[in-house]
C-alpha cells in the first residue's frame, strides 16, 4: 500500500525559486582568499597574467553548493509518502482495544498498532475504550475525545488484564459514547477470541476497520494434572488450526528457576495437547508453576497451588497400649518431632482422612481394606502417609506399602541372635530425603525386611550400614507414602531419640502437595497480573466459598492466582475458568488487518537533510583545500588513516582472548546448554576476578578444530547424552590443547539412574556419550579426585566437589599421566558445574541445586575457582609444601 | 593623550629599536667572538708593532732599519720588519624599510634583524682589528672601547650625517628594480670604496611555499595581488627571483662590491666568515 509523494510543508518549496539568484550570487563570489604579506610583490606583478589562474568559483563547486541548497530546501519541505486513508469519515475515532487475557501475550504490538491509528486520526481526535474491566472492577467506558498527545499518553498507560473482556459492558460503553459524541468512526483492535456478545458489540461499534492478530497465536495453559506416579501433566489449549502446534512449557520453582522443560505438540485440527513432566521426587516437590516461555501472559501460567502449606498431622497408633505414655508410648516421640506450628489431631483413620489433615502418621497400625482405600484417595489428593513398623504389622503386612515386605522381624544383636545392632548409613541421594545429614550413632536392633527379590531401588530412601533398606517411600498421586521399617518409639531402635529425628519427620510431613481446602471462605492470597506475575490482589477481589471456586469465572472480583485460608491454598488458573479459545468471526464487510500490517507514512526529510549536511562538510573540506589551508596530500593521508583505523577495528586482527586471560567452553550447538555454559563461566570469571588476583575476560565459546584453543587455559566441555563424537580435527585440536598445558574439564549433567550422586537419572545416556566422545582423545589413566590432590587446595580447601548435583565422583589424571609435573590435563565429572555457577543478568542463580544442601552452591563456586587456579598455576600450591624445607636450607 | 609630535614619535621608535637592539648586540658580540678570537693583523709587512719577519738588507734601507742584534749573529745584515697594521674605516649600511622588517613565519628573525646581527658582528670584528666603523648617512666613524654599543644605538638615528670615506658593507634584500639598485650603489660611491653587498632574503621569498588562493599584500601599503592558485605561479616566480638575484650580483660586481647571498634560515656564522674574508684587503 503506497500512496503519492506529498510534502509536509509545501510552502518551503518556493525557496527553490531563489536558486537562480543564488547561482549568480555564488558565481560572483569566489571563495574567500587567504591574506599573506609578501615583500617581493613586485616580482609577482611582473609574472604574465595568463599564469595567474582566473579568480572564479569552479563550476563543479558551484553545482555542489547549489545541490546542497536545493537539498536543504527539499529536506525542510518534508517529502513523505503517506499511505492512503484507512479511516473514512471526518469525525473523531472511537478506538476500542481488547486488553483481556488473550491480548496479553502480544500486548505491546497491539499498543503499537493503536498508536499508528492515533497517528492516522491526526486532528480528528480519538476516544479510547479498553474492553476489559480493571482491577478495581471499573467497568469499561470510553474516554472523551482526546488529542493526539493525550491519546498516545493514555495508550502508554494501558495494561493487559488477566481476565476476559466484558462484552456486555463494552456494548453499553459504545452506546454511551455514541450518544455523547456524534459522528464517531469505530476502529477495533481485537484479540481474535470468540466470546458471547462479541457480535452485538461489533455491530454497535460498527468499526471501519478491525486490527487483529490471528487467533491461532493464542495459548491457554490449562491447570495441570498429576499422574498416578506423581509426574506433572501440562495441558495446553489452542484454537483449532491447520498446522501442528509445538509449544515448550517450563516447570519453575518459587524463585523462577526452570526445573524442567517439556514440549507440548498439538495435532492439526485438534485444540488440546499434553506433555508429561517427569522429575525426580526431590525436584518435583519444588515445582510451583508451569509457564510458557516467551512474553509472560496470564494465560501462559498454571499455578500448582502448593505455595502455602500448613502441616496438619493426624496420628494413629495401633494396639491397645497407651500411645501417649511418657517415654514409652508409640506417639510420644513423634509428637515431639513434628515441626513447631503443626496442628496435631488424633482419631481413627477415617476421621483423620476427612478432617483436612495434610499428613497421617500410622505407628504400627494394621489397616482394614476400606481404610486402605480411604488413605489411597487421601494420598491422591496430596496427603502424606507415614507408617512406622512394629510387632503388630510385622506379623501380617497389608497392601499399603511402597514395596513388598517380608513377614517377620529381623533381630540384630539381641540376646538370642548373632550379629550386632546396625547403624543407619544415610539417605539415598535421589530420594526426597537426600541432603539430610546421616544420623550419627543411631543403631537399629529390630526391623522389618523389604523383599529383596522384588525390591525397586528407587523406593529405598534410606539404608542401614549393611545395605538393608530402613525407609521405603513412593509417590502416590499428589501425595507420598513412606514406610519406616522400625518402630516410632525406642523399642526397636534408638532413632526416635536421635538429634536428626525431627528433621526427618519434618521433611517427610512436608512431602505432600498439601490438601486443597474444601470448605470455608477462600480469599485471594496472590493474584496474577496482566504480565503473568504474582502480585498483591486488587481492591475489587472478594472472598468466595470454597465449593464455588471451581465454577467461578475469572473477573476482577475473582482474579486468577492463589486462593486459600488457614487450611491451605488452591490455584485459580485462567485456563480452568474460561471457555476453550475459539477464533472470532468478524463481519465480512469490515476489513481486517494484521497487527503489524498497518501502513506507516515514510518521511524522507531527515535523510535528505543528512545528505545535505554530508555534502556541506565535503564542501568545507574542499574549500580548505582550495584555500591551501589543508594540503590535499595531508587530507588523503588522514582519510587513509581513518579508513585503516576503521579497517583494523573491523578486522580485529588480535583475537580478544589473546589480550586477556579467558575461559572457554565447547559449543555443543544446543543453545540451552551453550547459554548455561556461557553464563556459568561468566559468573565464575566474575567471582575469580573478585576473589583472586587473576583477571579473566568474558568467556568465549569455541569449536575444537576451527577455533584456536591455544589461547585458553581452561576449556569446559558439557557432554550430554545427545553429544556426538568430535571429528578427527577436533580430536587432534583437543589433544594438542591438553598436551600444551590446557585444562580440559569434561562435565555431564547427571547420569543414568545407576550412577552415584544426586544427578542420577537426569541424563541416562551421559556415560555412553562420555565414552563415545573421549574415545579418540589421548586421555591419560584416571584416578578419583580426593581432598589430598592439588586441585582440592589450589585456592580454597575443598573436600567435595559439587556442582548442580553432588556426590558423583570426579576423575583426574593419575600421577605422571602427562608429564613429570603432575598437572592433570583433564578433569571429568558428572555434577553439572556450569549449572551451579550460572547466574542470570540480575545475579540470581539460573538453575536449582539438587539436593540443595546449604552451601552446595558456595562449594561449587569454590571448586570452580580451584579449577581456574589449577589451570593457571598448575601444581604451584603443592610446591608450597616444600617452602619450610627450602627456607631451612637457605638459612643454613 | 595628545599626539607626542614627530620628535616624540622618533624617540619612541628609537626606544623600541633599542629594545630589539640590545639582544642583537649581544648576539653579534658572541658571533664575532666565535668567528675571530683575538686581534688579527693584516698578514703582511707594514707599519705596526708586531714582529713580522727578518729579511736581507736591500738598497735603500736606512741603517736604522737594520736589526743589529740579529745581524751580529751572522755575516749578513738583517732588517726587522713589522706587520702592517692599518686603521681603516668600515661603513655599514643596513637597509631599513617595511619589507626588511618581515619574517615569513612566527618566531623567525626578520631580514632586518639578521642584517643588523651580521652588520654588528662585522663591526665587532672591525673593532677587534683596531678599525673604525661608521654608519652610512647616520653616524661618523667610531672606534675604541664601547664603540659597538654606540654604533648599535646609532642605527636608530635619522639619516642626517655626511657620508664618510671607507669600505662599504651593504645589507639589504635588494628586491627593487635592478636599475634603481645600480643607481643607488653609484650614489654611494661604491666604485671608489669597494666592500661587500649582502643580500638577505627570507626562505619564503626564495622557496615560495604558498598554495591555493592567496591574496598577496605588500609590506608597505601597496595594492594587493590576488592569486587563485599560488602553486601554479611558483615556477614563474622562481625564474623572476633568479633573474633579480643575477641582476643584483651584476650590479654589485659592476660597483666593485663582492656580492654575498644569505637566507635568514641559514646559520649566520658561515655568512659572517664569508663577509670577513670579502672585506680583507686584496693582497
Amino acid at each position: 500500500m503506497t500512496g503519492a509523494l506529498s510534502f509536509a510543508a509545501p510552502a518551503v518549496l518556493a525557496g527553490l525559486l531563489l536558486l537562480p539568484a543564488l547561482y549568480f550570487l555564488l558565481r560572483a563570489t569566489p571563495p574567500a582568499p587567504r591574506r599573506q604579506v609578501f615583500p617581493p610583490l613586485r616580482l609577482l606583478r611582473e609574472i604574465a597574467p595568463t599564469e595567474r589562474s582566473p579568480v572564479r568559483m569552479p563550476l563543479w563547486l558551484l553545482i555542489l553548493r547549489l545541490l546542497v541548497a536545493s537539498l536543504v530546501i527539499l529536506g525542510f519541505a518534508g517529502p513523505e509518502i503517506v499511505p492512503p486513508r484507512l479511516l473514512p469519515g471526518t469525525g473523531p475515532i472511537l478506538l476500542a482495544i481488547d486488553n483481556g487475557w488473550a491480548a496479553a501475550a502480544d500486548f505491546p504490538a497491539r499498543i503499537a498498532a493503536a498508536r499508528r491509528i492515533v497517528e492516522q486520526a491526526g486532528r480528528r481526535g480519538v476516544a479510547l475504550l479498553a474492553t476489559a474491566p480493571d482491577a478495581a472492577e471499573q467497568k469499561p467506558h470510553a474516554t472523551g475525545v482526546l488529542t493526539r498527545a493525550q491519546a498516545l499518553a493514555a495508550l502508554g498507560a494501558m495494561d493487559a488484564e488477566p481476565w476476559p473482556s466484558d462484552r456486555i459492558a463494552d456494548l453499553a460503553a459504545v452506546r454511551a459514547a455514541r450518544t455523547r459524541i456524534h459522528d464517531l468512526t469505530g476502529v477495533y483492535v481485537a484479540d481474535g477470541l470468540a466470546q458471547p456478545g462479541l457480535g452485538r458489540f461489533i455491530a454497535a461499534l460498527d468499526p471501519a476497520r478491525i486490527v487483529a492478530a490471528p487467533a491461532r497465536g493464542i495459548r491457554l495453559l490449562k491447570p495441570p494434572r498429576i499422574a498416578r506416579d506423581g509426574a506433572l501433566i501440562a495441558r495446553l489449549a489452542v484454537v483449532a488450526q491447520r498446522d501442528r502446534v509445538i509449544q515448550p512449557v517450563l516447570a519453575e520453582n518459587a524463585s523462577g528457576g526452570a526445573l524442567a522443560r517439556a514440549i507440548i505438540t498439538i495435532r492439526p485440527g485438534s485444540t488440546k495437547g499434553e506433555a508429561r513432566i517427569g522429575l525426580p521426587a526431590a525436584l518435583a516437590n519444588k515445582v510451583v508453576k508451569l509457564v510458557l516461555p516467551g512474553r509472560p501472559a496470564p494465560g501462559g501460567v498454571a499455578l500448582l497451588g502448593s505455595g502455602a502449606r500448613r502441616v496438619v498431622a493426624g496420628l494413629v497408633a495401633g494396639g491397645t497400649a497407651n500411645p501417649e505414655q511418657k517415654l514409652l508410648g508409640a506417639l510420644y516421640y513423634i509428637r515431639r518431632a513434628l515441626p513447631s506450628g503443626a496442628s496435631v489431631r488424633t482419631g481413627t483413620v477415617e476421621q483423620l482422612a476427612e478432617s483436612g489433615a495434610s499428613t497421617i502418621i500410622l505407628a504400627d497400625v494394621r489397616l482394614r481394606p476400606p481404610e486402605i482405600g480411604m488413605l489411597q484417595r487421601f494420598m491422591d489428593d496430596g496427603g502424606v502417609v507415614i507408617r512406622f513398623a512394629g510387632p503388630l504389622t510385622a506379623t501380617r503386612s497389608d497392601a499399603l506399602v511402597p514395596d513388598r515386605l517380608l513377614r517377620g522381624v529381623r533381630a540384630l544383636g539381641g540376646a538370642l541372635t548373632t550379629g550386632k545392632p546396625e547403624a543407619v548409613a544415610g539417605f539415598a541421594p535421589a530420594s526426597p530425603l537426600a541432603g539430610l545429614p546421616a544420623p550419627k550413632s543411631v543403631t537399629v536392633t529390630r526391623q522389618i525386611l523389604a523383599d529383596p527379590a522384588s525390591l525397586d531401588p528407587a523406593t529405598v530412601w534410606a539404608r542401614l550400614a549393611d545395605g538393608t533398606p530402613i525407609i521405603l517411600g513412593v509417590r502416590q498421586g499428589r501425595g507420598v507414602l513412606a514406610d519406616v521399617l522400625t518402630t516410632a518409639n525406642t523399642a526397636w531402635s534408638d532413632w526416635p531419640i536421635a538429634a536428626g529425628f525431627p528433621a526427618l519427620i519434618g521433611r517427610l510431613v512436608r512431602l505432600g502437595m498439601g490438601e486443597a481446602p474444601k470448605s470455608g471462605m477462600l480469599k485471594p492470597l496472590r493474584a496474577l497480573d496482566g504480565a503473568g506475575r504474582l502480585v498483591v490482589p486488587g481492591s475489587a477481589a472478594q472472598p468466595i466459598e470454597a465449593a464455588g471456586l471451581a465454577q467461578v469465572p475469572v473477573s476482577p472480583a475473582h482474579p486468577p492466582g492463589l486462593w486459600g485460608n488457614v487450611h491451605g491454598a488452591v490455584a485459580l488458573d485462567i485456563g480452568g475458568h474460561v471457555p476453550l479459545p475459539e477464533a472470532a468471526d468478524y463481519p465480512a464487510t469490515v476489513p481486517v488487518t494484521g497487527l503489524d500490517a498497518l501502513p506507516r507514512a515514510r518521511r524522507f526529510g531527515p535523510a535528505i537533510l543528512a545528505a545535505a549536511l554530508l555534502l556541506l562538510s565535503a564542501d568545507l573540506l574542499i574549500s580548505l583545500i582550495l584555500r591551501g589551508a589543508l594540503r590535499l596530500r595531508v587530507a588523503a593521508i588522514g582519510a587513509v588513516l581513518l579508513l585503516a583505523w576503521g579497517g583494523t577495528a573491523r578486522a580485529g586482527e588480535i583475537p580478544p582472548a589473546a589480550l586477556a586471560t579467558t575461559l572457554a567452553y565447547v559449543k555443543t550447538g544446543d543453545a540451552a546448554i551453550d547459554s548455561v555454559s556461557k553464563a556459568g563461566l561468566a559468573a565464575l570469571s566474575d567471582t575469580v576476578n573478585q576473589e583472586t588476583a587473576a583477571r579473566l575476560g568474558p568467556p568465549r565459546g569455541v569449536v575444537p578444530g576451527t577455533s584456536n584453543l591455544q589461547l585458553y587455559p581452561l576449556l569446559y566441555w558439557p557432554v550430554t547424552g545427545a553429544t556426538t563424537p568430535p571429528g578427527k580435527h577436533a580430536c587432534a585440536a583437543l589433544d594438542a590443547f591438553m598436551a600444551s598445558g590446557g585444562l580440559l574439564v569434561i562435565d555431564t549433567d547427571g547420569g543414568g539412574t545407576d550412577e552415584q550422586g544426586s544427578g542420577a537419572g537426569f541424563d541416562p545416556g551421559a556415560r555412553e556419550a562420555l565414552r563415545r566422545v573421549t574415545a579418540c582423545l589421548a586421555i591419560p589413566p584416571l584416578k578419583r579426585l580426593t581432598a589430598n590432590d592439588t586441585l582440592a587446595h589450589t585456592f580454597f580447601l575443598t573436600r567435595h566437589f559439587p556442582g548442580r548435583f553432588d556426590g558423583a565422583p570426579v576423575y583426574i589424571a593419575a600421577k605422571g599421566g602427562r608429564d613429570a609435573d603432575g598437572v592433570s590435563p583433564v578433569v571429568i565429572g558428572a555434577n553439572d558445574w556450569a549449572g551451579a555457577w550460572a547466574t542470570d543478568r540480575a545475579g540470581a542463580p539460573m538453575r536449582a541445586m539438587l539436593p540443595g544442601t546449604p552451601g552446595q552452591r558456595l562449594h561449587a563456586t569454590w571448586f570452580g575457582i580451584n579449577l581456574v587456579m589449577y589451570a593457571l598455576t598448575g601444581t604451584y600450591k603443592s610446591d608450597q609444601v616444600q617452602i619450610p624445607a627450602i627456607l631451612r636450607r637457605l638459612s643454613r | 593623550m595628545a599626539d607626542p609630535g614627530p620628535a616624540g614619535r622618533t624617540i619612541a621608535t628609537a626606544e623600541s629599536l633599542a629594545a630589539t637592539l640590545s639582544p642583537l648586540l649581544l648576539a653579534a658580540q658572541r658571533l664575532a667572538a666565535s668567528t675571530a678570537p683575538g686581534r688579527h693583523g693584516r698578514r703582511r709587512a707594514g707599519a705596526g708593532e708586531q714582529f713580522w719577519q727578518y729579511r736581507d738588507v736591500r738598497d735603500g734601507d736606512s741603517l736604522r732599519a737594520i736589526d743589529w742584534r740579529r745581524s751580529a749573529r751572522g755575516d749578513r745584515l738583517y732588517v726587522r720588519e713589522r706587520e702592517w697594521e692599518s686603521v681603516e674605516t668600515l661603513v655599514l649600511d643596513i637597509e631599513d624599510h617595511p619589507g626588511m622588517r618581515w619574517g615569513s613565519a612566527r618566531g623567525r628573525e626578520t631580514k632586518w634583524e639578521r642584517a643588523v646581527l651580521l652588520g654588528l658582528a662585522v663591526a665587532a670584528l672591525a673593532f677587534e682589528g683596531g678599525e673604525r666603523v661608521a654608519l652610512f648617512g647616520r653616524m661618523q666613524p667610531v672606534g675604541g672601547p664601547g664603540a659597538l654599543a654606540r654604533l648599535a644605538a646609532g642605527l636608530a638615528l635619522p639619516t642626517t650625517a655626511k657620508p664618510v670615506a671607507g669600505r662599504l658593507a651593504l645589507f639589504g634584500d635588494f628586491l627593487d628594480e635592478p636599475g634603481l639598485i645600480a643607481a643607488d650603489l653609484a650614489s654611494r660611491g661604491a666604485t671608489e670604496r669597494g666592500g661587500v653587498l649582502v643580500q638577505v632574503l627570507d626562505p619564503a621569498e626564495c622557496d615560495f611555499p604558498y598554495r591555493g588562493r592567496v591574496l598577496f599584500d605588500g609590506a608597505a601599503s601597496e595594492k594587493p595581488e590576488d592569486i587563485a592558485r599560488a602553486e601554479d605561479i611558483a615556477n614563474a616566480y622562481h625564474a623572476r627571483l633568479t633573474a633579480q638575484r643575477d641582476a643584483v650580483v651584476a650590479a654589485a660586481e659592476a660597483a666593485r662590491l663582492i656580492p654575498i647571498f644569505h637566507r635568514t634560515d641559514a646559520p649566520p656564522g658561515p655568512a659572517l666568515a664569508a663577509i670577513r674574508a670579502a672585506l680583507e684587503p686584496v693582497a
